[in-house]
């Protein structure tokens, strides 16, 4: 804990709006509660989800140091929330709403970095910033020090309106058909602590993008989406958003559905306070796993669904705020350039020419660039935020965004000063060229810190963009404009199915040890606000990843065809050609002659998935559920064949057959002769793996098994492309579910299974 | 002016020999084989950050790391996170030696054994509180005159100490230069 905590609050007592100091007052109070144990565990630990402390990799105090499980030994005090120790240092998420920062905001960031955390501000791909490290007992300085500067960690995380995302070129965009900036902080603020939006079964999550066919503000991967767009009503031009709910990636990405195709910007605060009534009211509560509000919309239908949120919207007291921001609105973008614009004298110098083609854009306003500065990883130092923040004012009207591929972006510069520009950000080491292509790798934080990951995707990250600026890996026009995206797990986050190559983490059991390995996700778009999800098409181990993105780029090299996109090449060339292409990159040698693929990226420790005892006595029952899950994986990859060839119905039915095939292997652990018959593998399974809680997933509990059970009450129903990708999306995680729960507990239910048979 | 979360880099003697990743097994086995007093819980990499903090030892009560940082120069930082009793001249003392013992055992480890030496004569001493120890002219005094006497205790003297910055939204932090290479051995016999 810091020393001078206390002193904060009298330096910047009169420079924090009042209603967020008092904010800030009861959640310091709340903490000193709870540290004398006078406040419930889980109602704290709600709390400071919701002021966006969140949980940290090993805050359990358990960590595999590579050789053996060690508690960690923390001072003594009551936890923090459920298996949360006090003094394990923790994750605090910042938002920044649309993205939009100023010089000094850049500054308070560079002082928390230093004063909380380790030296590091990350910025993230729903354009937040996270410190990491942070202790609790911190948490009240670090959060008034933000809001004197105007900033709120209020619901960042929790079961809460989270940080709204836009473009960051909004207002500067050729494209667009207005700037949804003001829009998106009005809803910003407007939801921000709104009564309407407390009682969610689930995090909801809000994107506003200025049109339609670029990627930038991937509104049909949001619970609720806007896209600007315009018409002429009697001569008049009115601004209106195309609304878009229900969409997500997570574990089975959904997309969203239209819930209007022309809502008048008058109408977009109301619209979204009676969505959210209808949310609170009727999302689901108990189960996590199906409380987002895709659930919801996919379990009423869209016309229900709008039905109710029009009723809502008919009986809602109508609230002056609704339209207050619109009066001022300006015409075209509340920034004003410092300087005029101007035009760019050709450049000679050979390190700037790459940096320009790829970080520089031309703003709609003529004579003015958008500089987008490429942070690796969506890392940055302290000494490189003040750095930006000067740059940003002697060159900017003070105008930084973040962006959701883990950059910033400095607007309105005049093009004459580029070069000048261009040389302090090379003195900053911020000059890096090729932003958003395959250099800028995004990466969600894995094992590193986040608690869920498997795989080291900041470890993969980190070496392949070492390898791609050293030289070992060549880029060539060809594919430097390629998006890779590599999640540590399921969850998405660094949101890997809109990827050209996409990755997320998963473990495998060889022998009696682990390997840790990456699923390979071809198929996925970016442009058209998140077009088409990626399908994971094979496991590889960690360490071979390089290997896989070097095959799949050079037969890219030798076989496309004149202006063919990556996506209708993979397309093309078929996911069975590919994977065969990579398939013996999959065999792990033993642990006993070569370790080398047993460890992850920048990690030397021995992988473990944790607290996982290693068993010998159960060697031959591990070998056959091995077989058979690998059967299982086998009829997912079927399913998604006959998925790309519009086969639904069959698709549907055969990763039916996965599930069945991965639950009846699990069976088999404990109950060697269980017939085929689905129905009796389905009762068999509730009863040794669904009721003992064996095949829980720590976190998303009980989550895959009810994949396989509703695709078997719905076995007979048609299916359609949607629903049918869906049901194979489920079969991969129900096979991922289970090689963890092999993990987790294949010796117990082995043994556990014998004990009963003897 | 208080001095708390003191942080002590000692530069290396050859700045530009090793990578800084070259460190993550050497912390990590610290870690397995408790090789350092005090609770020591994981290891981060920053080695794709140009000037970052390079590879970091996360603990309970400080940091460690192997970095070339803002300064561009490659040293051992020793960063104390939690609150710690005594006064300056103490607390002073604590960080400086923690820092020479783990720059004596970073460079006696295998991964970089002959390559990797520090000067205990190259110093940047940050003050960590930008509330307790402000970066102003009084205070950069005081804090001088105390770095000063805890350098003399441990046998380095004729030392030449230096504002590192004077942009006010920086720490307060010295420069400590002196005119020959100080070894890490003859300074923690001192200190003991
Ligand atoms: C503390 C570690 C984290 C945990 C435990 C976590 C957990 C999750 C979970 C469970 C999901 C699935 C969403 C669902 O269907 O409900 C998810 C999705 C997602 N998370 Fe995280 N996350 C973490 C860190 C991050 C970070 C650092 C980011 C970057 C801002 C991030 C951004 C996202 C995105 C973009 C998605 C997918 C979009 C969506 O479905 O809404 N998460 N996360
Ligand atoms: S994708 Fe998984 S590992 Fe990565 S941050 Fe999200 S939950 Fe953690």
């Amino acid at each position: 804990m810091k020393a001078s905590n206390d002193a904060w609050s009298q330096e910047l007592g009169p420079m924090i709006r009042e209603d967020w100091a008092r904010e800030i007052d009861i959640f310091e109070t709340e903490l000193r509660l709870r540290k004398q144990g006078k406040f419930d565990e889980k109602l704290f630990a709600e709390t400071r989800l919701r002021r966006g402390a969140y949980g940290q990799r090993y805050d359990n105090g358990l960590r595999h140091d590579g050789i053996a499980q060690q508690n960690l030994a923390f001072p003594e005090a009551p936890t923090k929330g459920p298996m949360t120790q006090w003094y394990a240092p923790g994750m605090m998420r910042i938002k920044v709403p649309y993205g939009g920062l100023t010089p000094q905001q850049l500054e308070t960031m560079a002082e928390l970095a230093e004063d909380y955390s380790d030296g590091i501000a990350h910025v993230t791909t729903r354009q937040d910033f996270q410190l990491h490290f942070v202790l609790i007992e911190d948490a009240p300085a670090l959060m008034r020090r933000l809001a004197a500067v105007g900033i709120t960690t209020r619901e960042a995380c929790g079961n809460s309106v989270r940080n709204v995302t836009g473009c960051a070129i909004a207002g500067v965009c050729r494209e667009e058909a207005f700037d949804i900036s003001p829009y998106a902080r009005a809803l910003t603020f407007f939801l921000l602590g709104h009564q309407d939006v407390q009682d969610f079964g689930r995090k909801f999550k809000i994107s506003f993008s200025g049109c339609a066919h670029n990627g930038c503000g991937l509104a049909n991967m949001h619970d609720l989406g806007m896209v600007a767009r315009t018409r002429v009503v009697d001569g008049l031009t009115q601004r209106g958003f195309q609304v878009f709910v229900g969409g997500g990636l997570g574990a089975v990405p959904h997309s969203a559905r239209v819930l209007y195709d022309f809502l008048p910007v008058e109408e977009l605060l109301p619209m979204a306070q009676a969505v959210s009534r209808v949310f609170a009211r009727l999302g689901e509560k108990k189960n996590r796993a199906r409380a987002r509000v895709k659930f919801l919309v996919a379990k009423l239908g869209d016309e229900e669904f709008r039905r109710l949120v029009q009723e809502e919207r008919k009986v809602l007291p109508s609230d002056p705020r609704w339209t207050a921001y619109l009066t001022d609105l300006p015409e075209a973008t509340e920034e004003k350039p410092s300087k005029p614009g101007s035009a760019l004298a050709s450049t000679t110098n050979p390190e700037m020419l790459p940096w320009q083609k790829s970080n520089v854009y031309a703003q709609k306003q003529e004579g003015y660039s958008t500089v987008t500065v490429k942070l690796p990883l969506g890392d940055i130092t302290a000494a490189q935020l003040r750095a930006l923040a000067d740059i940003a004012r002697r060159y900017t009207p003070g105008a930084i965004r973040t962006t959701v591929e883990q950059n910033m972006v400095l607007r309105w510069i005049s093009n004459s000063d580029l070069p000048a520009l261009f040389a302090e950000l090379q003195a900053a080491k911020l000059a890096g060229a090729g932003a958003e292509g395959i250099r800028d790798v995004v990466a969600c934080p894995g094992t590193d810190t986040c608690k869920l990951g498997i795989s080291a995707s900041r470890g993969l990250a980190g070496e392949l963009m070492r390898r791609f600026s050293s030289g070992d890996m060549a880029i060539d026009e060809t594919i430097e404009r390629l998006k890779i995206k590599i999640s540590g797990c399921f969850n998405s986050c660094s949101q890997h199915h809109l990827a050209d190559l996409g990755f997320y983490g998963v473990a495998r059991k060889v022998g009696a040890h682990t390997v840790p390995h990456f699923q390979v996700v071809l198929g996925g778009q970016w442009s058209e606000n998140g077009g088409a999800y990626g399908l994971p098409i094979l496991a590889v181990p960690s360490r071979r990843i390089p290997q896989v993105i070097e095959r799949i780029a050079d037969r890219f090299r030798k076989e496309r065809q004149a202006g063919e996109t990556f996506q209708l090449f993979i397309k093309r060339i078929g996911k069975v050609s590919i994977k065969q292409m990579l398939d013996d990159l999959t065999a792990v040698p033993e642990h006993a002659s070569d370790r080398s693929l047993y460890s992850d990226w920048r990690d030397p420790r021995e992988y473990s998935t944790g607290d996982m005892g290693v068993g010998e006595c159960a060697g031959e029952v591990v070998t056959r559920i091995d077989f058979d899950l690998a059967a299982a994986e086998r009829e997912v990859f079927e399913a998604q064949l006959l998925l790309d060839s519009g086969n639904n119905d069959a698709a549907a039915k055969r990763a039916l057959r996965a599930m069945l095939q991965a639950a009846r292997g699990l069976v088999r652990l404990s109950y060697l002769d269980v017939p085929e018959t689905p129905a009796v593998i389905i009762e068999e399974f509730r009863k040794r793996l669904y009721d003992t809680q064996l095949f829980f997933d720590p976190f998303a509990g009980g989550k895959f098994a009810h994949f396989l059970f509703s695709a078997f009450e719905r076995a007979d129903e048609p299916a359609d492309q949607r629903s049918a990708h869906h049901r194979v999306e489920e079969a991969g995680l129900f096979v991922e579910a289970a090689h963890a729960c092999n993990l987790r507990q294949g010796d117990r239910i082995a043994q556990s299974g014998l004990a009963a048979a003897t | 002016m208080e001095l708390q979360h003191l942080s002590v880099k000692v530069y290396s003697l050859a700045p530009s020999a090793p990578e800084v990743a070259d460190a993550i097994p050497v912390f990590h086995r610290w870690i397995q084989e408790k090789a350092l007093p005090g609770l020591w819980l994981d290891v981060a990499d920053y080695s794709h950050v140009p000037a970052g903090p390079g590879i970091q030892l996360i603990g309970h009560e400080a940091y460690i790391r192997l970095e070339q940082g803002a300064e561009e120069r490659l040293g051992i930082v020793f960063e104390v996170r939690e609150i710690r009793d005594g006064d300056n001249h103490a607390r002073l003392l604590h960080a400086l030696g923690f820092a020479f013992r783990a720059a004596l055992l970073l460079s006696a480890a295998p991964e970089f054994a002959g390559r990797l030496s520090f000067d205990a004569g190259q110093l940047l001493v940050c003050a960590g509180d930008r509330l307790l120890a402000r970066n102003n002219a009084e205070h950069a005094a005081v804090f001088r005159q105390e770095l000063e006497g805890a350098l003399k205790v441990l046998g380095i003297a004729s030392v030449e100490t230096k504002v590192a910055s004077t942009d006010s939204r920086s720490r307060l932090t010295l420069s400590v230069a002196c005119g020959a290479p100080v070894a890490l051995d003859a300074v923690l016999s001192a200190l003991r």
